[in-house]
């Protein structure tokens, strides 16, 4: 049981990661960036190409490389899309639908990229990237890979948190995320700010990437995409914007797979799950932890 | 009074209808570009029209299964007895692509004969539309039901795996190999298949104890908690099936759960999957329909054509069953007198099935059934330092 414990928790990190970039882009700019899913997968695939040409690289210098390459990508896609189009929409509602459009194109043209480079195969990360080894502790038994991925997905959580919170960049970007153009009035940069919040949504997901490859082995084109959708119910379950909303939706539903999976079975794991989601947001649509809301009376 | 329409409108309108018209043009036009199927004392000619999974998770295999296509049909032109066209159209891994890309073909009558190489689930969705719209459907892979019992115009150029896996099995157990763990994919009709009936059933008939079984969907993103209970229990091997790069995710995460026995598997396994985990792979048992140890002398002239026409890359299993399929349809074609027309490849198919001799990379001949299916004999083998070994026969 206290395997499976381990196992949860580090899927749940994964999860965390992963989400915690989207739920930033959507709570902050309002993109529900469907394109999330292949940035995930790309700042994996840039590792992926480096190591062919320029051989092996350790850990933490892979997971720059992602940090880098899918940071960027995601502002790529934010400069070239996502802005344009919520400058010409004519209300929030019309600029939600239309980025969601966008990214659903973006990340068709990023898997087609992805799949040509790899010639539509699996590849693997060289295995000196990291080298997993087993840690066992009497009766627990886990893996290095499971410890680091706890371990940053904590760190990054903790860095974000306290960035948002105790910065001025951070309450600059909490404020466009409230009201973009009092932010502006403020002095708050609202472009700016949204380029840097897609560079660390995007950033975010690309170091989730790595780590998930490393602990996988194997990876393809349309390896982000079984985590859209888990990500979509991690942050509808912990409130949309909340970073430890999602943190903690992350590892509901990590827990939830993991319980449904091994006592009916995995064919009802997605089901199960989906639906603990449904009925939390039945009694909860805000969320487990929503963002707090002010109302002047 | 009058209203102008808003540039803007006009403008977005061209956008949008501009490249919808052009589809609709492009599609016209390749329908037509397809020239009506001959035959004559000269040359067969005609198009042939291929459906393979060339993208999204089963792309791994439907990558190879169109340069065995593309090599058959190069060789066959290239003896000056044909003059075929190969039409590739991408499935994309799934169902809906697979019947609309059906559709097309089916809509364009100067095409005689199509083929449909990939997973069992488009399979199964475009058999009845070719059944029921009157052309012959030649399928590889396809292993599942619902394929070729739709009718007199579906046939099957691959065994099914489910005969494959008593071989397996008793290899398997001939190795010492006394019980075994299953995880498979529930939401693949073939696979489904396979991890429910055929694989227990064939492990039962050795003496195997399967102690553990868990199944899970394609879309499953973790494999750590099944990893742990099976790595508890401490079988001497694992049955892996899943679909694509899936398997190498299965296999590591075995691994990690500190599980060190014996991977079996079937055709998924095959191709491209196992290489991306370098020696974690080492020691895998699988059984395919083809190996590129093969002894039989179009099996080899087969591997050596490949070799020479993909830069001394060996083929697997999946290039070798399309390119079978194509001789299959090859035969055919030269059996028919008179126009190259839906029925009379049908009639041919048939005959080919009933009595004909073709050879091909999995068999020389293959071994083909009146019941329009295959019934090829696999072989089995290990990987090992990147590339698979034959081990049986």
């Amino acid at each position: 049981m206290i395997n499976q414990l381990v196992n949860a928790l580090s899927v749940g990190a994964i999860y965390s990661l992963f989400a915690m970039g989207l739920t930033l882009s959507w709570g902050v700019l309002k993109v529900l960036n469907l394109a999330h899913g292949s940035i995930f997968m790309l700042g994996t695939l840039a590792v992926y190409l480096f190591t062919e040409g320029f051989g092996s690289v350790p850990l933490p210098v892979a997971l720059l490389i992602a940090f880098v390459a899918a940071g960027l990508l995601a502002v790529l896609l934010e400069v070239l899309a996502y802005a344009p189009i919520r400058r010409r929409a004519s209300g929030v509602v019309d600029a939600e639908l239309a980025t969601l459009l966008a990214s659903v194109g973006a990340s068709g043209a990023i898997v087609g990229f992805a799949e040509m480079v790899t010639h539509h195969v699996p590849v693997g990360l060289p295995r000196d990237v990291f080298e997993i080894r087993p840690i066992v502790l009497g009766g627990l038994r886990l893996t290095n890979i499971q410890i680091v991925i706890l371990v940053t997905s904590l760190a990054m959580v903790l860095l974000l948190a306290w960035f948002v919170r105790a910065t001025r960049v951070g309450r600059a970007i909490r404020a466009v995320a409230e009201d973009p153009y009092m932010a502006s009035l403020a002095g708050a940069s609202p472009v700016r700010l949204a380029t840097f919040t897609m560079f660390v949504s995007g950033a975010m997901a690309g170091v989730a990437g790595v780590l998930l490859a490393v602990r996988a082995g194997a990876f393809g084109a349309t390896f982000g995409e079984p985590f859209l959708l888990k990500a979509f119910a991690v942050i509808i379950l912990g409130g949309v914007g909340n970073i430890w909303g999602a943190v903690l939706g992350a590892f509901v539903l990590a827990f939830a797979e993991t319980i449904v999976g091994l006592t009916l079975g995995g064919t009802y794991t997605d089901a199960v799950a989906f639906a603990l989601i449904l009925v939390l947001l039945l009694l909860r649509p805000q969320g487990l932890l929503p963002k707090p809301r002010w109302q002047r009376v | 009074m009058k209203h102008r329409v808003p540039s803007r409108l006009v403008r977005w309108a061209v956008i949008g209808v501009t490249p919808v018209l052009t589809a609709a043009m492009l599609a016209g036009c390749s329908s037509s570009d397809s020239e009506a199927p001959t035959s004559s004392d000269a040359k067969i000619s005609f198009t042939l029209p291929v459906i393979f999974d060339l993208t999204g998770p089963l792309g791994v295999y439907g990558q190879s299964d169109l340069l065995g296509a593309q090599l058959a049909v190069d060789l066959a032109n290239k003896s000056g007895e044909f003059d075929i066209t190969l039409e590739v159209h991408d499935s994309a891994s799934d169902p809906n692509t697979a019947l609309s890309e059906a559709n097309e073909i089916i809509r364009n009558r100067n095409l005689p004969v199509m083929m449909f190489g990939g997973g069992s689930q488009q399979a199964v969705a475009i058999a009845p539309l070719a059944q029921s719209s009157g052309i012959p459907l030649v399928a590889v892979q396809s292993y599942s039901a619902g394929v070729i019992d739709q009718g007199d115009f579906v046939f099957r150029a691959s065994t099914p795996q489910e005969f494959f896996y008593p071989a397996l099995a008793e290899y398997a157990a001939s190795q010492g190999i006394k019980t075994n763990a299953l995880i498979y994919q529930n939401d693949s009709p073939t696979i489904k298949d396979i991890g429910d009936r055929v694989w227990p059933a064939s492990a039962k008939e050795v003496g195997i104890e399967v102690v553990k079984t868990f199944s899970a969907p394609g879309s499953q993103t973790d494999f750590s908690s099944f990893a742990s209970e099976i790595a508890a229990a401490n079988p001497d091997s694992v049955f892996v099936s899943f679909g694509g790069a899936i398997n190498a995710n299965v296999i590591q995460a075995l691994h990690a759960a500190g599980w060190q026995g014996t991977v079996l598997g079937g055709p998924p396994l095959a191709g491209n999957v196992l290489p991306p985990l370098g020696a974690e792979a080492d020691g895998t048992i699988y059984t395919e329909t083809f190996s590129p140890a093969t002894t039989t002398e179009s099996g080899k002239a087969f591997v050596e054509a490949f070799k020479a026409a993909n830069d001394g890359k060996l083929p697997d299993s999946f290039a070798a069953e399309t390119y079978d399929g194509v001789q299959v349809i090859l035969a055919a074609a030269k059996l028919i007198e008179g126009d190259l027309t839906r029925e009379s490849f049908k009639e041919a198919l048939q005959k080919v099935y009933s009595e004909g001799k073709v050879s091909g990379a999995t068999g020389d001949p293959l071994v083909l059934i009146p019941e329009r299916d295959s019934r090829t004999p696999g072989v089995i083998q290990v990987f090992r330092d990147g590339r698979p070994h034959l081990v049986s026969p």
